[in-house]
């Protein structure tokens, strides 16, 4: 009788460990799953190993199990050591993840309020007025400042939802769901800002901005050409968008990682190439490159050599490179690969002439207005601003003016 | 010993323990022991927020491993970092101990005289 209530008192071997594991795994809270699997494996075997060795030196198994736990320690101490140093270190991590997220847009200000001042410097010394510029350069350092303030927040809320688990609850997402609560009494109040993530930005995919951006600004400046707006006013609207849509990639890129957005993107491109291959084989073709018949393997000594017309193709107009690596890789690789870097020494090639036309642009302007500063109109009474912006004009007035005897 | 003493040191007696090659928790736990000439006893499960730390530092690297009785065990390796981090700590405490020698004098007070 006796035995028998010992038997079903005393907790055997096996439900004394799980009872151990399992208060030290109620402790692991914002770990990640496999962390807490891996904890708990981990102190499983430190257990058995404790085990063993009292057993070697003639213990009981009754006695060597409940001696490697007292030897183990408090689970609850343990576990909640385990998750405070976890913890700590996700919120150092986040912490740092959010300073980047405050640090990039207001380096994005930084550019925009240089590019701003560059921009109203040379219009000043273009047209020697004040009052226009100080309000349009107000207009723009407010207008930028909050829209810095808006991507930031929306920043600050992506990336606390993406990447830094441990600022918002502690296992919010399903990679960090947490076990039950150590003590469902003491539930305190806990911040989930995974839930003031912007729906409308996940709904609306950065290419739908970029397309809206790109349609808005091309019928901003078919119709500011049609109108006769100020030229500035459109550089300042192109330069905004630019902006904008620079932002908005950036912040999709943190929200979803530079390796999966690629990878989708390449996914979808792949879709988009496997749609139209009949008329890629065409241009392929075309464009005097061998692909992979139906009938046999490709013979590689005779296919897989650079084509020069596709080169210069990918050259000029750098996307049919990308295209062209996608339906070429795998089949004629040194072709994919060469067709790439044509495409790459475009865009820079491009990316350097943008350059060099902005300076030219910036530099011209500032000898125009140095030129204009010397001329003297021909009618005293003649407002300056009338001889302003054409250069045509500006040199008819030249040569108006008498010649000195 | 005390507590708060070994708490705060276990990290580094981690590292220098793990300066000799790889070990699991347990031969860890162990190779403290024998260092200490089994002067240090704490309660072994200590060593796992430490270990955790440290890897999430960069300063040792966790790998399962399957031993020849066919069970899993995690091994610690120090990396480079930890070599530095190691050597760091080790720099500043021999300069504290030393301080502390000199403040509170080489013998204890009883014995004096």
């Amino acid at each position: 009788m006796d035995s028998k209530a010992e038997t079903a008192v005393a907790p055997t071997r096996a439900t004394a460990v799980a009872a151990y594991l399992n208060t030290l795994h109620t402790q692991l809270v914002g770990l990640p799953l496999e962390k807490q699997q891996e904890v708990r494996e981990e102190v499983l075997q430190h257990i058995e190993a404790l085990e063993e060795a009292d057993i070697l030196l003639g213990g009981t198994p009754e006695e060597a199990i409940a001696a490697a736990l007292r030897q183990f320690g408090d689970p609850r101490k343990i576990g909640r050591q385990i998750a405070r140093e976890w913890q700590l270190r996700e919120w150092r991590r986040g912490g740092i993840i959010l300073l980047k997220a405050f640090v990039a847009p207001v380096s994005y200000v930084g550019i925009a309020a240089l590019w701003t001042t560059v921009m109203a410097v040379t219009s000043l010394m273009a047209d020697g007025t004040t009052e226009d510029y100080a309000l349009w350069l107000q207009r723009t350092y407010w207008l930028i400042g909050l829209e810095a303030c808006i991507k930031m927040m929306q920043a600050a809320f992506t990336i606390t939802g993406g990447a830094a688990p441990t600022l918002a609850s502690p296992g919010y997402s399903p990679a960090h769901r947490p076990i039950a609560p150590p003590n469902p009494e003491r539930r305190c109040l806990r911040l989930n800002l995974a839930s003031l993530r912007p729906t409308l930005k996940t709904l609306l995919r950065p290419m739908n901005w970029l397309s809206l951006a790109a349609f808005s600004t091309i019928i901003l400046a078919i119709s500011s050409s049609v109108l006769g707006w100020p030229d500035e006013d459109y550089a300042f609207w192109l330069y905004r968008t630019g902006w904008f849509i620079g932002l908005d990639a950036f912040i999709k890129w943190m929200q979803e990682g530079t390796e999966p957005f690629i990878a989708k993107r390449k996914a979808k491109l792949k879709i988009f190439v496997e749609r139209i291959q009949p008329s890629a084989s065409i241009i392929s073709r075309a464009l005097g490159v061998t692909t992979k018949s139906a009938s046999g393997p490709l013979d590689e000594t005779m296919a897989d050599h650079r084509s020069l017309p596709l080169n210069l193709a990918c050259f000029v107009f750098p996307p049919l490179g990308l295209l062209s690596w996608l339906v070429l890789d795998g089949r004629s690789p040194g072709k994919a690969r060469s067709a790439g870097r044509s495409a790459v020494r475009g865009t820079i090639v491009a990316i350097i002439a943008c350059m060099f036309l902005s300076a030219w642009f910036l530099v011209n302007n500032a000898i125009f207005a140095i030129g204009k500063a010397r001329l003297q109109p021909i009618n005293p009474h003649l407002p300056m601003h009338s001889l302003r912006h054409h250069r045509k004009t500006t040199k008819f007035i030249s040569l108006a003016l008498p010649q000195p005897r | 010993m005390e507590r708060e003493l070994l708490k705060g040191n276990t990290p580094t007696m981690i590292l220098a323990v793990l300066c000799q090659g790889p070990l699991h928790g347990y031969a860890i736990a162990r190779e403290i022991e024998r260092r200490s000439d089994n002067q240090l006893k704490f309660k072994e499960g200590t060593l796992y927020p430490a270990l955790h730390a440290l890897e999430y530092d960069g300063w040792i690297k966790g790998q399962w491993e399957t031993t020849s009785q066919g069970r899993k065990r995690k091994v610690y390796t120090i990396t480079q970092a930890g070599h530095a981090e190691l050597k760091r700590r080790h720099h500043a405490w021999t300069e504290f101990a030393n301080v502390m020698a000199q403040v509170i004098g080489g013998e204890p007070h009883g014995q004096q005289g």
